[in-house]
C-alpha cells in the first residue's frame, strides 16, 4: 500500500517536472512574463502625486500586473495541457504506460502550479525592488537625505519630524502585509488554473478553454452582486431566477472574496486568519475541481 | 490504467448520487462563501461598492470592466487621477464628481476621503471666495460655505466607513478648527483620533490646543490635568511636554488653583 503510494508520487512528480520544463521552454511564456515586468516597471512613471497616493497607485498596478500575467500564464498553460498532448499524440504514449489517469491530471496541475509559483515569486521580487526604488525617490525628494544616505540608513542627524516622515514613507513601501496580498493573488491563480484544467478535460480547443475560463472568472467576480441583489430583492425573484442563480452559485467560485487584496493595499490591518481562510477555500475548491477533472478524464475515450 | 466506470452511465442511482453530491457541495460552498463574505463585510464596516448604471456611465466602459474583473483599485486610481487634473484646472464640480467615483469604487481607502475633503473644504471653498465671476460677496461666502459643508459631509461618510482611521478623525478636527472655527468639536475629534491605535503621538496634545484657541482656560487646564498622569517619564521630558508643563503652571496662576 505504502509502496504503491510512493510509486504514485514518483509518477506524479515525473509528469509535473515534465510539464514545468515544457512550459518553461515555451517562448510565449517568456513574452508574457516580459510584458508583466514592463507593466510593473511602467507604474513607476506616474504623475506627481502625494507619496501616499503614489504608493497606493504603484501597489494597485503592481498587483494588477502580477495578477494579469499570472492569469495569462495559467490560461495558456492549462489550456494547452491536454489538447496539446492529444494533438502531438504524446498523451497516448503516456497513458499506455502504467499511469493512472488521475495521476496524469494531478501531475499536470502541479506542474502548472509550480510554473505559476515561479512567475509570482519572480514578479513579486521585481515589484519589491520597484517599491524600494520609489521609496528612495520619494525620500530623496521630500527629505534632505540623498540616495547614499538612504541606502546606508543614516538619518540620525535629522530632526524628529523628518525622521517620522521617513518612517511613514518606509511603512508605506515596506508593508509586511503585502506578503498576504501575494498569497491571495497566488491562491486566485491556482483556482483559475484548476478551472482551466477542468475545462481542458472536456474541450479540445485552446481558445474555447481560454474564453470559457475568462467568462467564469468574470461571473465569479459578479457573484457577490447577484447575492446582494438577491438578498435585497428576494421577493421579486421568480423560481426560475432563484434556481439559475443557485446553480451558478454552486458551480462558480466567488472571486470577489479575493478582493481582500484591496484592503491590504489600502493599509488596513487584514488578519492572517482571514488570509488563511481564503487559502483554505482555494485549496478545497481546487481539490473539487481536480476530482471532477479526474472523473471526467477517466471517462474519456482516446 | 483506466477505471472502468462506463457501466454507471445508465444507472439512475449513480446520477441521483451525483445530484446529491452536487447539492451538498453547492450548499456547503454557498454557506462557506457567505460566512467569509460576512466576515469581510464586517471587517469593511458594511461598506461595499455599488456598481450601478450611474457608476458605469461615469466610469466609462473600460474602467467599469476593470472594476468588474477584480481590478477596482486601478479603476479608482484613474478616477482619482482625474481629480488631480480637475483640481489643477479649478473645475470643482468635476473634482467632486471624481471624488465620489473614487470613494464609491474603494470606500476603504482613507486618503480618497482625506484628500477629497481637503479639495472641497479648502481648495474649492477658497477658490469660491476669490471667484471674480460672482460679483456678490454674499454669494461668494455662501458658495464657499457650501464647499466646506460638502467637505465635512464627505469626511463624515468616510469616518462611518473607516472608524478605525485616526487620520480621518484628525482631518475632521482640522476642518472644524480651521474652516468652521468650532474648536470644541475639533477638540472632541482630536480626542477620538488620539484614542485610536494608529494615531500620531502628537495628536494627544491637540485637544488642549483647541481649548486654548477657544479661550476656555478651565477646559484647557482640565484636559492637561487629565492627560499629564498618563504620560511616561520620558515623554514628560520632551520639549513639547515641557512647554505644556509651563502652560499648566501659567493656567494655575490664571485660575488661582492651588497645587
Amino acid at each position: 500500500m505504502i509502496n504503491g503510494m510512493i510509486e504514485s508520487i514518483i509518477r506524479i512528480r515525473a509528469i509535473a517536472v515534465n510539464t514545468l520544463t515544457e512550459a518553461l521552454r515555451q517562448k510565449v511564456m517568456l513574452v508574457v512574463v516580459l510584458c508583466g515586468l514592463v507593466f510593473i516597471a511602467g507604474s513607476l512613471f506616474m504623475a506627481d502625486l502625494a507619496f501616499r497616493e503614489q504608493f497606493k497607485f504603484l501597489k494597485d498596478l503592481g498587483y494588477a500586473g502580477i495578477s494579469i500575467t499570472g492569469m495569462v500564464v495559467a490560461l495558456i498553460g492549462a489550456a494547452q495541457l491536454i489538447p496539446a498532448e492529444i494533438e502531438r499524440r504524446t498523451l497516448y504514449t503516456t497513458l499506455a504506460k502504467p499511469v493512472w489517469r488521475f495521476e496524469f491530471i494531478l501531475g499536470k496541475y502541479i506542474g502548472l502550479i509550480a510554473l505559476l509559483s515561479i512567475i509570482v515569486i519572480m514578479l513579486s521580487t521585481f515589484f519589491s525592488v520597484i517599491l524600494l526604488i520609489q521609496e528612495m525617490r520619494v525620500i530623496t525628494i521630500e527629505t534632505p537625505l540623498n540616495w547614499l544616505q538612504w541606502l546606508l540608513g543614516s538619518s540620525d542627524h535629522l530632526n524628529d519630524g523628518i525622521k517620522s516622515h521617513i518612517e511613514e514613507i518606509q511603512n508605506a513601501s515596506r508593508d509586511p502585509r503585502l506578503i498576504q496580498a501575494v498569497l491571495l493573488v497566488w491562491a486566485k491563480l491556482c483556482v483559475i488554473g484548476g478551472l482551466a484544467v477542468l475545462l481542458s478535460t472536456i474541450a479540445s480547443s485552446t481558445s474555447f478553454i481560454v474564453s470559457i475560463t475568462l467568462m467564469v472568472y468574470l461571473v465569479g467576480n459578479l457573484l457577490h452582486i447577484v447575492r446582494l441583489e438577491w438578498g435585497e430583492h428576494s421577493v421579486e425573484s421568480t423560481f426560475l431566477k432563484i434556481t439559475f442563480i443557485t446553480l451558478v452559485g454552486w458551480l462558480v467560485p466567488d472571486f470577489e472574496l479575493y478582493n481582500l487584496i484591496d484592503e491590504i493595499i489600502a493599509g488596513k490591518n487584514v488578519s492572517w486568519s482571514m488570509t488563511l481562510e481564503m487559502l483554505q477555500y482555494s485549496a478545497l475548491y481546487v481539490t473539487v475541481l481536480l476530482a471532477l477533472a479526474a472523473a471526467i478524464f477517466e471517462g474519456r475515450e482516446f | 490504467m483506466v477505471l472502468n466506470l462506463h457501466f454507471l452511465r445508465h444507472n439512475l442511482l449513480f446520477w441521483c448520487f451525483i445530484a446529491i453530491l452536487l447539492m451538498s457541495w453547492g450548499y456547503a460552498k454557498w454557506t462557506w462563501e457567505n460566512t467569509i463574505g460576512n466576515e469581510q463585510a464586517e471587517f469593511r464596516h458594511g461598506s461595499s461598492t455599488k456598481l450601478t448604471y450611474d457608476f458605469r456611465d461615469a466610469m466609462g466602459q473600460g474602467l467599469m470592466l476593470a472594476a468588474l474583473s477584480g481590478f477596482r483599485g486601478v479603476a479608482a486610481n484613474f478616477a482619482w487621477h482625474d481629480v488631480t487634473k480637475a483640481w489643477e484646472n479649478q473645475q470643482w464640480s468635476r473634482v467632486k464628481k471624481n471624488i465620489e467615483l473614487a470613494v464609491l469604487a474603494q470606500p476603504r481607502v482613507d486618503f480618497f476621503w482625506d484628500f477629497g475633503a481637503w479639495h472641497l473644504a479648502w481648495n474649492a471653498s477658497s477658490s469660491a471666495l476669490r471667484n471674480g465671476d460672482n460679483p456678490s460677496e454674499f454669494g461668494r461666502n455662501k458658495e464657499s460655505k457650501m464647499w466646506i459643508e460638502e467637505g465635512r459631509k464627505l469626511l463624515e461618510r468616510g469616518i462611518s466607513i473607516n472608524p478605525e482611521s485616526s487620520e480621518l478623525y484628525a482631518r475632521m478636527a482640522d476642518l472644524h478648527a480651521r474652516r468652521l472655527h468650532d474648536f470644541y468639536t475639533a477638540a472632541e475629534f482630536y480626542k477620538k483620533a488620539s484614542d485610536l491605535p494608529d494615531s500620531k503621538h502628537f495628536l494627544i496634545r491637540f485637544p488642549g490646543y483647541m481649548y486654548f484657541e477657544a479661550g476656555d482656560t478651565q477646559a484647557e487646564y482640565a484636559y492637561w490635568m487629565e492627560v499629564w498622569p498618563k504620560l511616561s517619564p520620558a515623554e514628560k521630558q520632551s520639549p513639547q511636554w515641557e512647554r505644556v508643563k509651563r502652560r499648566i503652571f501659567t493656567l494655575r496662576k490664571e485660575l488661582s488653583i492651588e497645587e
